[in-house]
């Protein structure tokens, strides 16, 4: 398997570096580019192959979900997924709005975050463990309503 | 003898009355009416001590009856005048009541949105800044049990990415609690229900929420109003009255947003809440809360027959009335 090219998006310096050497330590991965923005994320996709991005939602100038959506417009082939401090629904359902193929939460293990990789990369989506749960609660509360 | 006592005793009573109207007029910012009304009672007093000049001597020359006569007449324009005048130094009592209204909502409302914005700050700081650092600690000693061979290791390491967890949940759970940023980024419907969902964690209460204002967003201050006190009626229901129902109305109608709240818990005496004191901290804060956006808060209930609350804002308002 030829290395998979990832682009880490994310407005702390200190999350991208440790997320790098633990990314880094994984043997198919390489990690091409660091964004602390948006706008950055999409100059990097508009001028590097790239095929995963680890995208922050709340980011100074250009926050994760518009620059999904314009990411997206640039490259549809692109694969986005969601890294966010914030698990409520409403942010779940924007990035899927517009076209993120994963989402996990930034307190995931690491062995997730390399599988939500792997996984996006091969055709699949991703949500964490946390999400599904969210999900699954709605539905049966839901049902016992009706 | 009896002419003299009666004009010792008006001229008495007019020295004080003039004395304390000419006093008045620093008060009333020496407005004209006032002053007008003050020489008029002051020449009254002058006029009846002429009066008892002329008894004294026992001599009435005409000169002084002409004088008499003409200072008889200018103090009634002057009564006219200040009667006439004195309508505007009502005008402005009033006005000057309504302005001292407007500023202490004025203070009212900047010191409620300051905490607000204190809130919001210190929650964005806590959220964004430490969250993602110990978020890296946690893949980080994820990453490290992985690698780990020794049970010992791999228990040390177990019990240190539980304690962050710990720690991230109980850092997520206090800013959310200082400003909920769902409240921030997706407005009142979606915090509101993302704060009933919290609670139905934890309770049985069952709660339902109508509103047609869905991802409307209105005035940042007016949004954090109405959450700020539907949670403090929340908490209050599940404190105190043992409520099974709660349900919460959301609309807009026409310029207004009106919040309706009902529980079927047990009631309670409405005189208790007459007195402030008595109303406790939390009602009180919805109070201010709602009066510092110009708002309306009515609350009712009888014992056992639950408990129904309004919250009226008027969104369109600008805000310079703010």
């Amino acid at each position: 398997m030829s290395n998979i090219k990832i682009v880490l998006a994310d407005d702390h310096k200190l999350f991208r570096n440790g997320l790098r050497i633990l990314l880094d330590a994984f043997e198919d991965f390489e990690i091409t580019g660091e964004a602390a923005n948006g706008e950055e994320v999409l100059n990097i996709i508009n001028n590097a192959e790239c095929h995963i991005v680890l995208m922050d939602i709340n980011m100074p100038v250009m926050d994760g979900i518009e620059a999904t959506r314009k990411g997206m417009a640039i490259n549809p082939d692109l694969k986005v997924i969601a890294l966010s401090m914030y698990g409520e629904e409403e942010y779940y359902h924007r990035m899927v709005e517009v076209g993120a193929k994963g989402f996990l939460l930034k307190d995931s293990d690491i062995n997730e975050v390399k599988e939500a990789i792997i996984t996006v990369y091969n055709g699949g989506s991703y949500f964490s463990q946390e999400l599904l749960q969210h999900v699954i609660q709605k539905i049966r509360s839901r049902e016992t309503e009706t | 003898m009896v002419r003299l006592l009666a004009l010792v005793i008006s001229i008495g009573l007019q020295i004080v009355a003039a004395s304390i109207a000419l006093r008045f007029m620093r008060l009333t910012k020496y407005r004209l009416s006032w002053i007008l009304l003050s020489l008029a009672f002051t020449f009254m007093a002058i006029r009846k001590i002429m009066h008892l000049v002329e008894l004294t001597r026992g001599e009435e020359t005409m000169d002084m009856a002409i004088i008499d006569e003409w200072m008889g007449a200018f103090i009634s324009i002057m009564i006219f005048g200040g009667v006439i005048l004195i309508r505007e130094l009502f005008l402005s009592l009033k006005k000057a009541d309504i302005d001292r209204i407007k500023s202490e909502r004025k203070v009212l409302h900047a010191i409620i949105s300051t905490e607000e914005n204190e809130r919001k700050r210190f929650a964005k700081d806590l959220h964004d800044d430490l969250g993602p650092l110990l978020s890296t600690v946690k893949m980080s000693i994820t990453a490290l049990a992985s690698r780990a061979n020794d049970p010992v290791d791999k228990d040390i390491i177990n019990n240190a990415s539980h304690v962050v967890n710990e720690a991230i949940a109980t850092i997520k759970d206090i800013s959310n609690t200082l400003s909920p940023h769902v409240l921030t980024n997706f407005g009142l419907v979606s915090a509101t229900s993302s704060f009933i969902k919290k609670i139905n964690k934890a309770s049985d209460i069952k709660f339902t929420l109508n509103s047609d204002v869905g991802k409307q967003r209105l005035n940042s201050d007016i949004e954090a109003v109405i959450y700020r006190s539907l949670c403090e009626l929340i908490n209050n229901s599940m404190k105190h009255s043992g409520a099974s129902i709660i349900s919460i109305d959301l609309n807009i109608h026409g310029n207004f947003i009106i919040l309706q709240y009902n529980d079927d818990g047990k009631g309670f005496d409405p005189d208790i809440l007459e007195s402030e004191e008595n109303m406790g901290m939390g009602l009180s804060n919805i109070q201010t809360r709602v009066k510092s956006v110009n708002g309306i808060f009515v609350m009712e209930s009888k014992k056992g027959e639950g408990m129904h609350s309004l919250i009226k804002i008027n969104i369109r308002e600008g805000n310079e009335v703010l």
